[in-house]
């Protein structure tokens, strides 16, 4: 007798669909049932020479021997374990929010998992926020609170054997830790963030100072007085408008809309609180791009091979660099540049412009005058330039001994051009007077 | 088979042959090269010296074949054949070794090599991050970063050297020209 096959309906193929689907949710979600949160605050008043200095979320030492993957996106930092369950989830973002009240509060929360409730609650008491003022009015945040490092062990007959080990020594079995921070200071206080993994820093408008000492870290700020940074492989750091800035940085890409002073490479780079000798050459800033919108002064101390766009500088003052690139949309007043193998690109020299002295070797220089411009050019022909005058009211008065000078407009016109080059291209736009 | 028995016996010295003198054999030894004693002392020498060789190649071989594959591995997982990074790298690499500068130039661009030499370490910790914690969409970020930033250091080596050469040609010193041994 044949079998005849009659096919489920497809109602039936759905609610048994169903039921799997709500089963697979359910066993899959095991692992989050039990686990506890704790938000840990703490709030103190300060006075406004206070200095917060805060580490990043990923701070904490990290020891895995065995089975370990991860999963690093730009949100989170997860540990798995060996059957692949989750074990330490970093939230990377640290917010540092900033208020008109004078009170540094730090919001921190926890959420464990280990045997049962009673444990996940004994284990969060382990944990202490401290906070407070130190003699020499200093806050230190811990983002991590006392917690030193995680451990995890694992191996084929093992499954994984976690512990978190606190500031005071103590180890404490966990099968999951997550953690995430929060910072609210006065918009008046100075603030220090160190560290050197990959998180991302999020900051209000600051009114005092801002010290970064960060690696593999990008940073989106608002408003800053005044910046000192030293920077590695920050290939973001990106704020609105900066008072003063002094940046010492390798490999990284900074941009500032609106900045007052800014200094390049004036200090050696910092490591681990001390100078640095990995870098890639003896410049205090090195393989950076600054792109800059606007900049009052513009200071270049030392610094080897980094690119610098800017729409507008008033003045510039470059004391020492080796093969770096300049493109300047609009140079107002000053530009006194000692350089070697760098190009210059003046795309526009204001009328008012008072002062350009230059002494450069094995470059590109491009000044292109402001309409109507009246200046006098002294060129030094050190050793051999290629001079293109595009400007034909730039009249030749003298020819001295390698020294010659150009004059266009009438003599009480302010501008005035020094050139010492050798083995330049010199390409001069103007238009009549 | 007697018959044969009693033949031999007959013709016995008929069938002896005759005795040779002894100077044809010194001749034919002395035509022979004199056998040498093999020095085993030599022959364990030169089998330690082959095999060190080919130990040697071979760990070299590994290693090269490791780094390669990691890179192609890395470039792979993330996505970032569409740039044809490594080509650019290796083409651009091979094109300035065969550069010449004026010997007196070598110092100035050796700030530019130093930096080339510290690109190359950096990516040697994004695939120590990635043995360790195996591939994330993040790195995969830092590494294309990483790319733009060699290939654009390589493409100013280039035009240093273009740029020094130039002048060089206007002037017409006569420094001795130098590889750039990158």
């Amino acid at each position: 007798m044949k079998k005849r096959f009659r096919p489920l309906p497809l109602k039936s193929i759905f609610r048994f669909n169903r039921i799997v689907f709500l089963a697979i949710l359910f066993i899959s979600n095991l692992s989050l049932i039990g686990q506890t949160t704790k938000v840990f605050t703490k709030e103190i008043e300060v006075t406004e020479d206070v200095t917060v200095e805060s580490n990043l979320p990923s701070s904490f030492g990290l020891k895995m021997n065995g089975t370990i993957t991860t999963n690093n996106t730009k949100d989170h930092y997860a540990l798995h374990g060996r059957s692949n369950e989750i074990r330490v989830n970093i939230i990377k973002d640290l917010n540092i929010e900033t208020w008109e009240r004078n009170f540094v509060k730090q919001e921190t929360r926890i959420t464990v998992r280990t045997g049962s409730e009673v444990e996940d609650s004994a284990l969060l008491e382990e944990f202490k926020l401290d906070l407070k003022v130190g003699a020499d009015k200093r806050i230190v945040v811990d983002c991590n609170l006392n917690m030193d490092a995680f451990h995890m062990k694992n191996h084929i007959f093992m499954d994984d054997d976690c512990y978190v080990k606190l500031s005071n020594g103590k180890r404490i079995s966990i099968n999951f830790i997550e953690i995430e921070t929060k910072l609210y200071i006065p918009k008046s206080t100075n603030l220090s963030v160190k560290g050197n993994n990959y998180a991302i820093i999020r900051l209000g408008d600051l009114l005092g100072d801002l010290r970064l000492d960060l690696e593999y870290t990008e940073v989106y700020g608002t408003k800053i007085t005044r910046l000192f940074a030293n920077l590695e492989n920050c290939y973001n750091v990106i704020f609105q408008e900066v008072a003063s800035a002094n940046i010492s940085a390798v490999n990284s890409f900074i941009k500032i809309e609106n900045i007052g002073e800014l200094t390049i490479g004036e200090s050696g780079l910092v490591k681990n609180g001390t100078t640095s000798a990995f870098t890639p050459s003896k410049a205090n800033s090195a393989l950076t791009k600054y792109k800059v919108g606007t900049v009052g002064l513009l200071m270049v101390m030392n610094s080897d091979n980094d690119s610098f766009y800017a729409n507008e500088v008033g003045y510039m003052d470059v004391k020492k660099t080796n093969y770096t690139k300049f493109d300047i949309g609009r140079l107002n007043v000053t530009a006194i540049i000692s350089a070697k193998n760098c190009d210059f690109n003046f795309a526009l020299v204001a009328k008012d412009f008072t002062n350009i002295e230059v002494e450069n070797s094995l470059c590109d220089l491009h000044l292109h005058m402001e309409d109507s411009t009246g200046y006098q050019l002294q060129l030094n022909r050190n050793e051999y330039i290629e001079f293109t005058n595009r400007d034909s009211s730039l009249q030749l008065l003298s020819n001295d001994d390698n020294i010659e000078l150009y004059q266009k407009g009438t003599d009480n016109q302010k501008g005035k051009i020094n050139i010492t080059c050798s083995r330049c291209k010199l390409l001069l736009d103007g238009e009549h007077l | 088979m007697k018959e044969f028995e009693n033949y031999l016996k007959a013709n016995k010295q008929k069938l002896e042959i005759d005795q040779i003198d002894e100077s044809i054999w010194q001749g034919i030894a002395s035509q022979i090269a004199p056998t040498k004693k093999r020095s085993y002392k030599k022959l364990t020498c030169l089998f330690i010296a082959l095999l060190v060789l080919l130990l040697g190649s071979f760990i070299f071989y590994k290693i090269s074949v490791k780094t390669e594959t990691l890179e192609n591995r890395v470039i792979a997982q993330f996505d970032l054949g569409q740039y044809n990074f490594v080509q650019q790298v290796n083409y651009k690499r091979q094109k300035l070794a065969k550069e010449t500068i004026p010997a007196d130039q070598l110092e100035r661009v050796q700030i530019l090599l130093q930096q080339l030499a510290f690109m190359d370490e950096q990516f040697h910790d994004y695939t120590d991050y990635i043995e360790k914690n195996g591939y994330q969409k993040f790195i995969g970020e830092q590494i294309l970063n990483f790319y733009t930033s060699k290939i654009e250091l390589l493409d100013k080596i280039q035009d240093e050297i273009e740029k020094i050469n130039y002048y060089e040609e206007k002037i017409q010193t006569s420094t001795p020209k130098v590889n750039i041994q990158i």
